[in-house]
């Protein structure tokens, strides 16, 4: 029996995975814990004008 | 002629061209040494003996009317099954794409094919090139070509074993976070990554766009030249691809390091983490030989890796979940549970923070860079430990917590494995070089000349041990 198995559940269903199975929940769960820990430890300190990598740029390229 | 199985591109290129080496006879040797070793290491998913014998028959026969096309005509090869080969199947060594037949050859294919080279087959990979170790997969993972109880690294894990193995001379990986360079690392072969942009992506399964990057693994440093030399190159069908002429990349391996400045990353391995002794060792033997061979050598800081790994990690994920999010709805039970784990993370990222780390990523790409000014490479670890046994699955996953790799994919320099020796238990021990962006000749000529100066790659492993 897994913990707080319907909020994972529900929280999982949010996202289209309506499909997994306990031990998959169980992942889910790790899964989450992992990104939260991700962010946290990106804490980005960005000025408005640092801009992405990878830009789009327009090209000239066609099929 | 020494051991065919371990001949190098170059020495079997030679033997070739002078007709010395028939294609048939040295592609039905390594199929044969295949047959019999293959079962212990579990390098290849799929053998292509058909289309290796056709292949070479044709090769034989160009070079016997007398036209040799290069240094790979009629030279075996293998390909980690993430690479398309038109009317095969690339599977990604997943249930979820066991049926799915290439309907194209990626570029890489096409260039090592006009190329003359000789397909052996497809190799083992994690699945999708992210989960594994995995014992929850239609196939067995790879094993260390050194000690088949060990980890082979990965993701290009039967690429990096069947080389050291002598099944095939050389092969094709992928790196994202490191699966070129974790994989040599571990097996005691070279394996580089380039600069983004430099080898085209096309027909190559994604993981993440903005990360991928396909690298050649070869024993030696000057076959690794040889074939960037040919997989290079602007292919307009890759959105990534880079518009940089291609050099001869072997043009500079005999040039030696007089005169070049040489910086050490020690932070990675020695404040960040702390590697085994053995391998901290190995590195520092080869600062101090690269010191004596006349390099000027200076200890560089880019700062602390975690600050490269946690947007290296969420732009990672973000991507891969953006590509696997069908699959993982509808066939969530058709992934390993590594892979899926591992891909789920993905989900819960928001776009700012994927956009976030994305500016990030600029930022440290220009730190980075700024440090590399005063420098023409620079070395640091690339695994703080040798190859842990393959069925410890802590020692596996710790592992992966603890290497230096992943900086690179996200500043896209490029940056090679090389092996620096055996540690006490026989496995192999290795050093990562780092380039300028597009300067792979010169991580080349650095890896030549220490190459040359120690002999590492020369050794090969008891298959029979």
């Amino acid at each position: 029996m897994i913990e707080n198995r319907e909020a994972l559940k529900q929280e999982a269903e949010r996202f289209g995975l309506t499909n997994l199975t306990d031990e998959q929940l169980v992942q889910f769960a790790e899964a989450k814990s992992s990104a939260e820990l991700l962010v946290g430890g990106a804490s980005p300190d960005l000025h408005m004008y640092d801009e992405p990598a990878h830009t789009f740029q327009a090209g000239e390229e066609s099929e | 002629m020494r051991d065919i199985a371990y001949l190098t591109v170059a020495e079997a290129s030679d033997h070739i061209r002078k007709k010395e080496l028939s294609p048939v006879e040295y592609t039905r040797a390594l199929l044969e040494r295949i047959d019999t070793y293959d079962g212990k290491f579990n390098t290849f998913l799929r053998k292509t003996p058909e289309i290796a014998v056709k292949q070479a028959e044709q090769a034989e026969a160009e070079i016997q009317a007398g036209n040799w096309r290069g240094p790979l005509h009629g030279v075996p090869f293998g390909l980690k099954d993430i690479i398309d080969v038109q009317g095969i199947p690339t599977t990604g060594h997943s249930n979820i794409l066991a049926e799915n037949i290439a309907k194209t050859d990626a570029y890489v294919w096409q260039k090592l094919k006009g190329a003359g080279a000789v397909l052996l087959g497809k190799l083992s990979t994690h699945e999708f090139a992210i989960g594994g170790p995995s014992f929850d997969l239609p196939w067995p993972p790879a094993r260390n070509a050194w000690n088949s109880k060990h980890f082979t690294g990965g993701s290009s894990s039967g690429s990096g074993s069947a080389v050291a193995a002598g099944f095939v001379p050389a092969a094709l990986g992928t790196d994202t976070g490191g699966s070129v360079r974790n994989p040599a690392s571990m097996c005691g072969i070279v394996g580089m990554k380039p600069t983004y942009g430099r080898v085209s992506r096309r027909g190559v399964l994604p993981l993440s766009y903005s990360l991928d990057h396909v690298g050649p693994m070869t024993r030696t440093v000057t076959d690794n030249a040889i074939l960037m030399s040919i997989i290079a190159g602007y292919d307009v069908k890759d959105p990534a691809s880079a518009r940089q002429d291609v050099p001869d990349f072997t043009a500079d391996l005999e040039k030696g390091v007089n005169g070049l400045k040489i910086g050490v990353i020690r932070r990675f391995y020695r404040k960040d983490f702390e590697a085994d002794p053995e391998m901290t060792q190995g590195i520092e033997n080869a600062v101090k030989l690269l010191s004596d061979l006349g390099a000027q050598i200076h200890e560089i800081d880019p700062g602390p890796f975690d600050a490269y790994a946690s947007p290296h990690r969420l732009i990672l994920l973000s991507e891969a979940y953006a590509i696997h999010e069908k699959w993982m709805q509808e066939r969530p039970g058709d992934y390993g549970a590594s892979a899926r784990r591992r891909i789920m993370a993905g989900a819960f990222f928001r776009a700012a923070d994927y956009v976030n780390a994305l500016r990030q990523r600029e930022i440290l790409r220009r730190r980075f860079n700024a440090c590399m000014s005063p420098v023409d490479v620079a070395i640091t670890a690339c695994n703080m430990e040798p190859a842990p046994p393959i069925e410890d699955d802590e020692l596996c996953e710790k592992l992966y917590k603890r290497h230096v790799r992943p900086p690179f994919n996200l500043t896209g320099n490029p940056a090679m494995s090389v092996p620096t020796g055996f540690a006490s238990t026989g496995l192999p021990l290795s050093m990562q070089i780092i380039g300028k962006p597009f300067e792979e000749k010169t991580v080349y000529r650095v890896a030549r000349a220490y190459e040359k100066a120690t002999g590492w790659t020369s050794i090969n492993p008891d298959l029979d041990a």
